[in-house]
């Protein structure tokens, strides 16, 4: 008996071999605030958030109120020195910082009408001793750790990430196709395996589209129309993997023998013609990877309700599990090889599909290699093209171009300029070169010492730079394009977040420190045409969270 | 020629190679080289800052090292500020052995005579004939100031060890003198005396940097060789070390070294710029004809490459095809000519030489090459020395 | 922190000591391993212990043999002797006596009664001599004496192992070339034979000509320091391969550094951290090794009942040890007499030696973590 879908729950007491479809969440749209550079909807809304590290010299009070708002298909840049917090902001979201000793004290973190940061204050409890200045922390671990799991509701389909050292990113012990296939497997799983089930090998327009790419090959065609009769090779068979299969053999064939294409490609329809073994294991696969979606279902609608539904977790799990054991036969390696290979071969050519649309040359040779033989900015494509696998709304890129040459990050930020408008991910890049966020950049936050000090659409920000913290940055920077400007640097150094300075973290740096900046932290107010800042010399209306 | 009056040389190279050996096989037999540094010609001056360019594996830092002997060349000569003369006679002994082009070198009796000059010449001034004891001696004046400031300095040392230790080594005053000059150099980068006790792992990047640049003004050098020193600080910390660079070189007359990839950096800080690709030197000129006349394509597309922080000015970017060759497989011909927007036939079979361009701009490049206009191996030459005897590897 | 410089000070007032500072953090970090604290504090009873034991000697009486004639004494076998104590002064015998099998270690128990005989050492009691020349003594003495011996022992050979290890492990890593091969080769060649055989084939070429105590421990310690020395000389050389590609020790030779100085500066102080750890768990397991040479037959002291951890241990196994126990509880029983096993003589031995090894352990690893950078938030 299955629930039809927006069935009520109560009323159904479900049959544990079927498949529940729990009823659409209540959700409430953010609505867009203030005037400026608005592409539509927040996507991820960040309010008010406060990460300490509780360590032996005291607390480091490494974000301590952050806000910003990230639109759909916009590219927001979070730029700032080391040590402002910006990759502490990004861990945070993903609820990737090591607790202990860290732990994210407070705030909300809106995304999909879910605060994923639901059930925070009942994590653990911070008491101050008295005498010595430190504080205790008492860390409830199991709540901690169902929190972490929460998160798998939303790490990869929702938001998804790139870090900084693109070498250490990767395991260097499996080659790509092996890692982009398991990310593949575990988001877009059904999908696949669906398509792969509906597969036509024996259509009977299969053959004579094989056929005109094998003339268009003996004939020399150029890339496009290779293409164009690939992909149609592709449509016959209902599996446009296929297809890309047939392009790449298309095009070793133009410099081996065009013969031997047909007969290639006969023998890769073998892949396609799944014996009853490939098929149950699909299947088996397939209820998998559905029992893992309806654990992420009930973990989102945890966040987003604000209740925790432990029962329906823990069914999935249970049901996982006892799919796991109710086909034994798939544990024996043998079998499990010859039941997954069809799996694997599909993972494959998606993966070089994927390593396509990243601008990779050769994406069937890299899809073949080990992280080790590959250079840095070819791993760091790999890298984006794992992130996009998993088709998030969101992307964080943690310093992506940092360890890389200027040639190859200039390489790095086109493809990540042609992403964005072929896609149109929302995207916040962490930086702390301005200058790579002036090329692909929408809008920019400039953190300092855990605080944002200001939040400006690119244009504005750079021709009208309002935080004399920005300024000075700015003023900074050499410009290969103004040999004569004298390199101004910051009196001071970036504070000491344990003890920062009071009121706002700027002042002993500022050159137009007043009385009252000492005291009182400055709020964020709105200057117009999108342009926020926080610091005293502006006295736009503030902007309310 | 440039015309105005220079400072005096602190040190010219010339013709330096550095190859590091590959081994393979069933015996670990030497089965190729890595050539590092292939033929390269540079002079550092007083007061004056030389840029040195490139990208990572194009040998910049391999370069640095063998300038100041912490890597013995495979071949090749730096001479220790060699007089006005001495300059002239070497520029003139390498154009006279440099027409061979080091494949088939037949000894005729005018080479001979040159290269007898040659090693005179070399016997008296080359870094690499002195022995250890007088190259210790020279350790002061030539120093160094490492791009990481994170590994530069010893964990388990204290500040105060660690910019006394050049001091130490050489035995200089007393244990109290040595103590006052650690302060006073402390101070001329900006710290505290309270640094004095402290771990490095206990201050910023920037801080740190600053504690390698106390430790390389320790012994009063002449010349010191920046290997990327602020590639990995923050941009308004950057900013602070490069003028306390400036400051220092106004103060003390220092010649500088500049290594790096950061273009902008460069161009603040040098007088003159040499660009290097694969081991090689693909241009050299003052920094402004650099940047505002850039004749080499590679120096074309580093330049096109840099991203600008202004989002208004839109540029056409020269985007390189492909990923840089192994230092251990060189291109034949002209070793960027994989990637060159404008590649022509010859650039596979012949490398190019260095042409002079006028204003002391010189380029290795088939577009403007022409046998008239070859240039003097003072500037930057990068012709193969085949008659240079390579020294002995240890 | 100010960008352009000011006035200072050239002379410095207070001198503050970060060394210490450094050392009060690592205690912060250690102090928080509950296992790690355990293991220290039995490692400091321990050494209590070992200071105790340097003073420590058991009232020790005069011992006849005495045939009983006649009375509520039984005859006395020849496997029996009957052992009485008295007080200087008294005549024999005394009211204290019972029957104890003839070459046993014999003790004299205040409370032993003739019920029972004991087939080896009593838990407690005072030390006697009997014969003269050999010492025998009670299981809570022997393990008392024995800390001085096994401790000493155990410190000994791992601080000289380490002192020969790092030696040439720092000239191996850091030369390279023929000097790293032939120190490698020598390692290999120790290493490749079973340690314990090593020791104990040593010890059989050498031992039996030295009676002297103090040479003949030296023996001991030197014979293990042979099998142990090449562990910690490849610790190190791994270490000083990492430290010298470093870029401070660069550095050091740019500013005219020689080797000397540079390992004893540089290449020395950062790469021993990793010989620390494995040292404490190494003082560990040498008592047991001791334990393991004896169990086999081997004699390793001057004595085969020598008061030292490892030596208790398996001496009461000895397969002629455990024979004339099980023969003479025949004659006992034989003569009425009840017999018990004397349990006590492995148990407490054995318990010193798993407590202490396993004490070592925890401090080991507590130490580790709490110097480890990556574990120090």
């Amino acid at each position: 008996m299955v629930a039809a879908a927006g069935a009520p729950m109560a009323s159904i007491i479900p049959d544990p071999t079927e498949i529940v479809h729990l009823p659409p969440p209540e959700v409430h749209a953010e609505t867009v605030e203030g005037p400026g550079v608005s592409h539509g909807d927040v996507v991820l809304d960040i309010r008010d958030l406060r990460t300490y590290f509780y360590t032996y010299d005291g607390v480091v009070r490494a974000l301590d109120g952050v806000s910003f708002k990230l639109r759909r298909q916009e590219t927001l840049g979070l730029a700032g020195e080391t040590g402002c917090g910006k990759s502490v902001t990004a861990f945070s979201v993903l609820r990737l910082i090591p607790d202990p000793p860290g732990r994210i004290v407070s705030g909300k973190i809106l995304f999909r009408g879910a605060d994923l940061l639901w059930g925070l204050e009942r994590e653990a409890k911070v008491k101050p001793i008295k005498k010595t200045g430190r504080v205790k922390v008492s860390r409830r671990f199991r709540r901690i750790k169902a929190a972490a799991a929460r998160m798998m509701a939303v790490r990869g389909h929702g938001i998804s990430m790139i870090f900084q050292e693109p070498s250490q990113a990767m395991n260097p012990v499996f080659p790509v196709y092996d890692q982009i296939g398991e990310t593949l497997a575990l988001h877009r799983g059904q999908h696949i395996i669906d398509q792969l089930l509906n597969a036509t090998p024996d259509s009977p327009e299969l053959l004579p589209a094989i056929e005109r790419l094998t003339e268009a090959v003996r004939s020399h065609a150029s890339n496009e129309r290779l293409e164009e009769l690939a992909a149609a090779v592709g449509n016959a068979t209902n599996l446009p993997s296929f297809g890309t299969q047939a392009f790449y053999a298309a095009r070793t064939a133009l410099t081996s023998s065009p013969d031997a294409l047909t007969i290639e490609l006969r023998s890769a329809l073998r892949r396609l013609r799944l014996s009853g073994l490939q098929r149950s294991y699909l299947k088996y696969r397939r209820r998998q990877t559905e029992f893992i979606d309806q654990l992420r279902e009930t973990y989102m609608r945890e966040m987003q309700e604000g209740q925790s539904h432990r029962l329906l977790e823990a069914r999935s799990r249970r049901r996982s599990f006892a799919n796991r054991w109710s086909h034994p036969q798939f544990a024996v390696p043998f079998v499990h090889r010859r039941a997954e290979k069809p799996l694997k071969d599909e993972l494959f050519w998606q993966t070089v599909a994927l390593l396509e649309g990243v601008q990779i040359a050769n994406p069937v040779r890299v899809a073949r290699c080990y992280p080790f033989e590959l250079s840095g900015g070819m791993i760091q494509r790999v890298m984006i093209a794992m992130a996009l696998s998993s088709e998030p709304t969101v992307l964080i890129a943690d310093e992506p171009t940092t360890a890389l040459d200027v040639t190859i990050q200039a390489q790095i930020l086109d493809l990540m300029r042609d992403l964005k408008h072929r896609i149109g991910t929302s995207t916040l890049l962490i930086t702390h070169d301005l200058a790579v966020l002036a090329e692909v950049a929408d809008r920019i936050c400039i953190m300092y010492a855990g605080n944002i000090v200001e939040n400006a659409p690119v244009m504005n920000l750079f021709s009208n730079p309002l935080h004399p913290y920005t300024r000075g940055l700015l003023a900074s920077i050499p410009r290969v394009d103004q040999p004569d400007k004298r390199l101004e640097s910051i009196p001071g150094s970036v504070p000491n977040l344990i003890t920062p300075p009071s009121g706002c973290r700027f002042h002993p740096r500022c050159p137009y420190a007043m009385p009252v900046c000492k005291e009182t932290r400055p709020p964020m107010t709105d200057e117009g045409n999108g342009h926020q800042v926080a610091c005293f010399l502006y006295h736009g209306p503030a902007v309310v969270e | 020629m440039d015309s105005t009056p220079r400072h005096p040389v602190v040190l010219a190279v010339r013709n330096v190679r550095k190859y590091f050996p590959i081994r393979g096989g069933l015996f670990s037999s030497h089965v190729g080289d890595v050539r590092a540094v292939d033929g390269v010609s540079l002079d550092v001056r007083e007061s004056e800052t030389v840029g040195l360019v490139g990208e990572s594996g194009c040998g910049k830092t391999t370069l640095g090292r063998v300038i100041l002997r912490l890597v013995e060349p495979t071949s090749g000569h730096t001479y220790y500020r060699p007089t006005p003369e001495v300059m002239g006679r070497l520029d003139s002994l390498y154009a006279s052995l440099g027409d061979d082009n080091g494949s088939a070198h037949k000894p005729t009796a005018t080479s001979s005579a040159a290269l007898k000059e040659l090693d005179e010449i070399a016997a008296q001034y080359s870094l690499y004939r002195r022995n250890q004891r007088k190259m210790r001696e020279l350790r002061g004046r030539l120093q160094i100031v490492f791009q990481d400031p994170f590994s530069s300095l010893s964990p388990r040392m204290l500040v105060r060890e660690v910019v006394g230790e050049p001091l130490e080594i050489h035995h200089t005053g007393t244990r109290r003198e040595r103590d006052q000059r650690v302060l006073e150099l402390l101070q001329q980068v900006g710290l505290n005396p309270e640094h004095l006790w402290r771990f490095p792992h206990e201050f910023s990047g920037g801080q740190r940097q600053r504690i390698g640049i106390a430790r390389a003004l320790a012994l009063r050098p002449e010349m010191i060789v920046l290997d990327e020193p602020t590639s990995a600080l923050d941009v308004s910390v950057q900013a602070q070390i490069l003028n306390i660079l400036k400051r220092l070189q106004d103060e003390q007359g220092l010649a500088y070294l500049f290594i790096s990839h950061h273009l902008s950096v460069v161009r603040a800080m040098s007088r003159r710029v040499v660009v290097m690709y694969l081991g090689k030197v693909v241009e050299t000129a003052p920094t402004d004809g650099l940047f505002s006349r850039p004749l080499h394509p590679y120096t074309q597309a580093l330049l096109s490459a840099i991203p600008i922080p202004d989002p208004t000015t839109k540029r056409e970017r020269i985007v390189l095809s492909g990923d840089v060759p192994s230092p251990a497989a060189p291109p034949p011909g002209c070793r960027f000519h994989t990637r060159c927007p404008a590649v022509m036939p010859i650039c596979s079979k012949v490398e190019p030489e260095m042409t002079a361009m006028g204003l002391d701009h010189y380029v290795a490049c088939h577009l403007y090459s022409s046998p008239e206009k070859a240039a003097p191996k003072g500037a930057a030459g990068a012709l193969a020395m085949a008659e240079e005897a390579p020294r002995a590897v240890s | 922190m100010v960008d352009e410089p000011k006035e200072t000070k050239l002379r410095v007032r207070r001198r503050p000591n970060p060394r210490l500072d450094q050392l009060r953090r690592t205690w912060y970090f250690f102090r928080r391993n509950t296992l790690a604290m355990i293991g220290l504090g039995i490692l400091i009873f321990f050494v209590i212990l070992y200071v105790v034991s340097f003073f420590y000697a058991a009232p020790a009486t005069q011992l006849e043999t005495y045939q009983a004639t006649n009375g509520s004494l039984p005859t006395p076998t020849a496997i029996f002797t009957q052992v009485c104590t008295y007080q200087q002064g008294e005549s024999p015998p005394g009211p204290n006596c019972y029957l104890t099998p003839v070459g046993m270690p014999s003790v004299i128990g205040p409370t032993a009664t003739l019920r029972t005989a004991s087939l080896g050492p009593l838990p407690f009691g005072s030390l006697t001599l009997n014969p003269p020349g050999q010492i025998f003594y009670n299981t809570f003495d022997g393990l008392v004496k024995g800390t001085q011996w096994s401790l000493t022992i155990s410190v000994g050979v791992v601080v000289s192992g380490a002192f020969i290890g790092i030696l040439l492990g720092i000239v191996s890593g850091y030369y390279g070339g023929v000097v790293d091969e032939v120190i490698m080769r020598l390692t290999d060649i120790f290493l490749s034979v079973p340690g314990l055989l090593l020791v104990i084939i040593t010890l059989a070429v050498f031992a039996p000509s030295v009676t002297n105590l103090w040479t003949r421990v030296g023996l001991v310690i030197a014979a293990f320091v042979v099998v142990w020395w090449p562990s910690y000389a490849r610790i190190v050389r791994s270490q000083v391969l990492v430290v010298r590609e470093q870029r401070y020790v660069e550095a050091a030779k740019a500013s005219g550094a020689q080797g000397g100085r540079i390992l004893r500066k540089h290449i020395l102080p950062n790469s021993i951290y990793p010989v620390f750890v494995q040292m404490s768990l190494d003082v560990g397991t040498v008592p047991l090794l001791i334990a393991a040479i004896v169990f086999i037959g081997f004699q390793v002291f001057t004595t085969r009942s020598f008061p030292e951890w490892g030596t208790i241990t398996a001496f009461s196994a000895q397969p002629d040890v455990l024979a004339s126990f099980i023969t003479n509880c025949q004659s006992a029983s034989a003569l009425g007499l009840g017999c018990t096993f004397p349990w006590w003589q492995f148990f407490f031995p054995g318990l010193t030696l798993f407590l202490f090894a396993i004490s070592v352990s925890f401090f080991a690893d507590g130490l580790r973590d709490a110097l480890d950078p990556r574990l120090r938030r």
